[in-house]
């Protein structure tokens, strides 16, 4: 009581009181940038010392979710710093302001061109142009006197250079990236988006060449490398070329001899290789609440402050004249790289700020991996399911067979049969799962190209058709006259009965706040996001589409079933995840429980508080520790295969080897609350029975099966049907760990729920249904395990 | 716990007859060989987080030795030293916000769950069985997807950003499973004993307080160190309601580390050691109850 005495007042001081400043902020920048922008904001302060303004630096990840929520709710930013991408996506949603009306046009005129055409959507300009980003060539100028200046002297050079054997490359990037790819996309004459009818076109003979291309070029570079072993390599002298960002020069050392100058000019098409450009700009919300002294802060940071952001935040900044400015001449290598990133922008292409623009980079990155390295299998996880139930039937079958305790003779010679056939069938799988793995579609880049395509028709979301809401109010009102009915019913049952409740008036108080807890806190929320299942969510609004959402759902959103993002797909992977696991940490937990429990064991205790350790680390935790172990350059995995001779995996490209790492990652920490339950339980188990059975001949194993496991059941069963539960609504370690790869192939129904809902187009109303399914799961196999313990 | 006690036969935990032969032995060494295996098999990850914690960030590589070549405590330093743009002790608040978010959401459950679970065990009232049941089948909620419309309540009570509306959430998710257990434990707990006590002439309140809770010291004890745990382990609600940095509580600060682009799991490691020790100390020191606790209200619920 006195403990909760003091944590209150405490609670109510730290909630953070709003300050009302005139102007709210928001970036995500960090290091050099995120000092720059402090600097500059400070300056206002001292020139405008009027106006107070208020800077919140929010981490990158959840970025722009945060603004599509907040603004709205008048909980945003006045003016936010971001990238021009999601431009389109804004507007619809209506959380910015065009700036037409705020800026005058010869003070337009001094910002870069591209960056202006960038931050425009629908002929009006929505940011004021802050900084540019797009890649160029890095060179280690010890290695490479002259630039390649075309594709001839590229390759000329990468034939000189690259030495697989001894790990020498002449060039290395994110080859399955499509802002790298860009550079040969748009100089194959390729494009994302049809010149004339502005609809989404990915399979174009252009993009098909560039991949070709691409195909070219990989002969010569480490394939599948992440940014950090890109930067190991080119700062250790290992990669003579790099193409990156300006922001890799954070990541360079400061000893490091190099350059920088524009990508080459592709000889076979006479173009030269123009890459995405991304353009960083100031953003004003619709819901700023000083206008005025908002638009004054803008205007300061995009040109007062260009110099200082140019100087110390490293920005290649959109403001022209800040290049000539006095301050920057001092340091004459920085200033060559400005030009050299500042001409590049002749040959660049702003990336599309279109709202259909964010949907395509995963179905992009998903086609150049497919026709650089071959395409994976859909139907592995069918054969997978197929595998364990035969496995199971199998098991069970032998066992009976093989007991004579069960049954007559001649039934089990038939049991042990079909048994020992189920379990023979399982090896012609297991060949056909392994001839569906690896790189075992070659996969041409058209082909590529139009799977492309149709995923990205897959994950828009389809323009829902409002649906006549009368059905479903009759529906519901015949519901609640239902209920009301019941309750009448079991009122006049109850009447009759006479049941004494004696305690009502006395139960009121211990039982009442926890269940008014539920239902604010639990129930409300649940049949809210029940409700939204017959919604969808299109610019910012719900439309009402009845059973729309669920038909989109049972028909598979019209892929077919081997597609990862098929609800049947998704659904397969979940019960394979939750069989597989809760087996594991079943068998595993029993085991260990029965070797813990001699009591002549020393060091029993010591043993059992070691095995508790993965139970006592927080499961986020858990989680990215394991992705940590499993990455493909630093991880510890990887690092004892290397040690025994093996290759490194690239564990999250493959659905087996992502699948296996999730239920590593997820057995460690699972099985220590079935041993803890087994050693509960068999702590409760007389050691007479067992000690008879010996007595009469019985050997340990026939012990354990038919004296220590019956005895085990009871505590068991409800641990199994609670981990099963748990497990089947594990998401953070899919999250975490896999995040869904490769192709969201390893996704459980619950994550995918997430992903539908918050990062792909904010389609709440299609994960609400998808949620819903899940529930009825639940509830379903929570009922049929129910009924079947209690027949027992 | 008493009933066992009284049971006659012999249980597991009575010392037993000596063993004796060579295959004793064997016996014996062979377990202890599974057992070191599988522990050390366990304890790998939590070897290498300690390695990499004590890693200078860019001599990251790919060795599988659980010992680290270069030892600095600078990840330490860093992570405990992050401030914000404003000079603010990042690191400090976040924790602050940890603690405090735990410790409050494990006295309001706590407080919570054992009258409701007294209620549903001692007392019978309407609607009881009902809701027993409907604690069970809240647990099956997905609680992921709940976030949006929780998003727009505490939008709307103005508790986003602010730990009240954090504390109010992870309350109620850790309450089924709590008063479950506990019911289960109260079950156990024999009827006589209150019985007398009403005879005396105690009231129900003084018979709860002075009396049942008492003897229901371990799984008030495992409820304690449920609650604690849900609310210092979630980060996936504190990522979605908060978003001032100040605000964060530790797992949220902990993910940004390992992001899409930054994979600094020096800094992560070290981080993730700050976070886990209170939390695995307090596990450990409760853990001799988890048996007793799990177990009766499991096999009884």
């Amino acid at each position: 009581m006195a403990l909760a005495c003091c944590l209150l007042p405490a609670l109510l001081l730290s909630s953070r009181v709003a300050v009302a400043n005139d102007v709210l902020l928001w970036h995500a920048y960090r290091g050099d940038e995120q000092l720059a922008i402090e600097a500059v904001v400070d300056a206002f302060r001292r020139a405008h010392p009027e106006i107070s303004v208020r800077v919140l630096a929010v981490p990158d990840e959840s970025y722009t979710n945060k603004l599509v929520t907040a603004i709205p709710r008048g909980n945003g930013p006045d003016v936010f710093i971001a990238a021009h991408d999601q431009t389109g996506s804004w507007v619809d949603n209506r959380i910015i302001a065009a700036l037409d009306d705020f800026v005058a046009t010869e003070d337009l005129a001094r910002y870069h061109p591209l960056t202006v055409e960038a931050l425009r959507y629908q002929e009006r300009l929505y940011g004021l142009p802050l900084a540019y980003k797009s890649p160029v060539l890095f060179y280690n100028k010890k290695l490479i006197s002259e630039p390649p200046a075309d594709t001839d002297a590229l390759f000329a050079l990468l034939e000189k250079l690259t030495d697989k054997e001894r790990q020498k490359y002449g060039l290395v990037y994110e080859e399955t990236n499509l802002f790298f790819h860009s550079a040969w996309l748009h100089g194959f004459d390729g494009h994302i988006f049809h010149p004339e009818t502005g609809q989404v076109d990915l399979a174009n003979a252009g993009n098909a060449a560039s991949f070709l291309f691409a195909r070219r070029l990989m002969q010569y570079l480490p394939h599948r490398v992440d940014g950090a072993r890109i930067s190991k390599l080119f700062n250790d002298g290992d990669a003579a070329m790099v193409i990156n960002g300006p922001w890799f020069m954070a990541q360079l050392g400061k000893d490091l001899d190099y350059g920088v100058a524009p990508l080459p000019f592709i000889n076979e098409t006479g173009r030269w290789a123009a890459p995405f450009v991304t353009a960083e700009g100031l953003f004003l919300s619709t819901e700023a609440k000083n206008r005025a002294k908002t638009l004054t802060l803008m205007h300061f940071i995009a040109r007062e402050g260009a110099v200082i952001r140019a100087g110390m935040g490293k920005q290649m900044v959109a403001y022209v004249p800040a290049y000539d400015d006095p301050s920057l001449q001092g340091d004459a290598e920085a200033q060559a790289r400005r030009a050299v990133f500042l001409a590049q922008l002749d040959h660049a292409v702003p990336t599309s700020n279109r709202p259909e623009m964010s949907a395509l980079w995963q179905p992009m990155y998903q086609s150049l991996q497919k026709a650089l390295y071959g395409g994976p299998s859909g139907s592995t996880p069918y054969w997978l399911l197929l595998l364990v139930v035969l496995l199971g039937v199998g098991g069970v079958l032998v066992a009976r067979g093989s007991d004579p305790s069960r049954s007559v003779g001649s039934k089990r010679h038939v049991q042990m049969a079909l048994g020992v056939m189920a379990l023979l069938t399982i090896i012609p799988i297991v060949m056909q799962i392994a001839s569906l793995q690896g790189s075992a579609r070659e996969v041409d880049p058209e082909s590529a190209l139009l799977e492309a395509q149709s995923r990205y028709l897959l994950v828009q979301a389809p323009v829902a058709e409002p649906a006549n809401p009368a059905p479903f109010l009759a529906v519901v009102g015949l519901v609640l006259i239902g209920i009301m009915g019941v309750a009448v019913w079991a009122w006049k049952r109850h009447k009759k009965k006479r049941i004494e409740y004696t305690d009502n008036r006395l139960a009121l108080p211990y039982v009442a706040p926890a269940v008014i807890a539920m239902i604010l806190l639990v129930i409300t929320p649940f049949l809210v996001g029940a409700g939204l299942s017959f919604f969808s969510y299109q610019k910012g609004e719900f439309i009402f589409v009845g059973m729309q959402n669920f038909a989109r759902l049972f028909t598979g959103a019209g892929t077919p079933m081997t597609d990862s993002l098929s609800f049947y797909f998704t659904l397969v992977v979940t019960i394979l995840w939750t069989a597989l696991n809760v087996s594991l940490h079943v068998v595993i937990g029993v085991a260990l429980a029965l070797l813990l429990r001699d009591p002549w064991l020393k060091l029993r205790g010591f043993y059992r508080v070691l095995l508790i350790i993965p139970w006592a680390v927080p499961n986020y935790i858990t989680a990215l520790i394991w992705r940590g172990m499993f990455d493909t350059s630093f991880g510890a995995i990887n690092g004892i295969l290397s040690s025994v001779g093996v290759p490194p995996v690239h564990w999250f490209d493959e659905f087996l080897t992502s699948f296996a790492a999730n239920l590593t990652t997820n057995t460690w920490l699972g099985f220590p609350f079935m041993m803890v339950i087994t050693l509960g339980a068999l702590q409760s188990i007389p050691r007479d029975l067992e000690d008879a059975a010996s007595v009469d001949g019985a050997n340990r194993w026939q012990r354990f099966r038919n004296v220590t496991l019956p005895l085990l059941k009871p505590a068991l069963m409800p641990a199994i049907v609670l981990g099963s539960v748990w497990t089947f609504n594990m998401f953070n370690i899919i999250y975490l760990v896999s995040q869904g790869n490769p192709d969201s192939s390893t996704e459980i129904l619950i994550s995918e729920a997430y992903k539908w809902a918050f990062e792909r187009q904010f389609q709440y109303g299609y994960a609400a249904a998808y949620a819903m399914i899940v529930f009825f799961i639940l509830v379903a196999y929570a009922r049929i395990t129910r009924l079947i313990l209690e027949s027992k | 716990m008493s009933q066992s006690n009284a049971r006659k036969a012999k249980t597991w935990e009575e010392k037993p007859a000596p063993l004796d032969g060579k295959q004793a032995i064997l016996r014996v060494m062979a377990t202890h060989a599974i057992l070191i295996t599988v522990c050390f098999i366990i304890i790998y990850p939590v070897l290498w987080v300690i390695k990499m914690a004590l890693t200078p960030n860019e001599l990251a590589g790919l060795s599988p030795s659980p010992i680290p070549e270069e030892v600095t405590l600078d990840n330490f330093r860093v992570v405990m030293g992050q401030t914000n743009a404003a000079g603010e002790w990042l690191f400090g608040a976040q924790l602050f916000n940890s603690i405090i978010v735990a410790a409050a959401t494990t006295v309001l459950g706590i407080l919570l769950a054992c009258t409701a679970a007294y209620g549903f065990s001692r007392l019978n009232f309407v609607g009881r069985e009902v809701g027993l049941q409907g604690f069970l089948v809240t647990q099956m909620f997905p609680g992921v997807v709940m976030a949006i419309p929780l998003y727009i309540l505490l939008g709307h009570l103005g508790l986003l950003d602010s730990m009240v509306g954090l504390v109010l959430v992870y309350s109620v998710s850790a309450l089924p499973f709590c008063v479950w257990m506990l019911k289960g434990y109260f079950d156990t707990i024999p009827k006589e004993l209150e019985e007398a006590a009403v005879v005396d002439g105690a009231s129900r309140l003084t018979i709860f307080v002075k009396i049942v809770l008492p003897l229901a010291r371990p799984a008030i004890a495992v409820t304690a160190l449920f609650s604690f745990m849900t609310a210092w382990n979630e980060f996936i609600l504190a990522a979605t309601f908060m978003n001032d940095e100040l605000a964060y509580t530790l797992p949220v600060a902990l993910k940004q580390y390992v992001g899409a682009q930054t994979a600094d799991y020096g800094y992560f490691a070290a981080g993730a050691i700050i976070v886990s020790i209170p939390i695995m100390a307090l596990f450990f020191a409760l853990q001799k109850h988890l048996v007793g606790g799990l177990t009766a209200g499991g096999v009884k619920g």
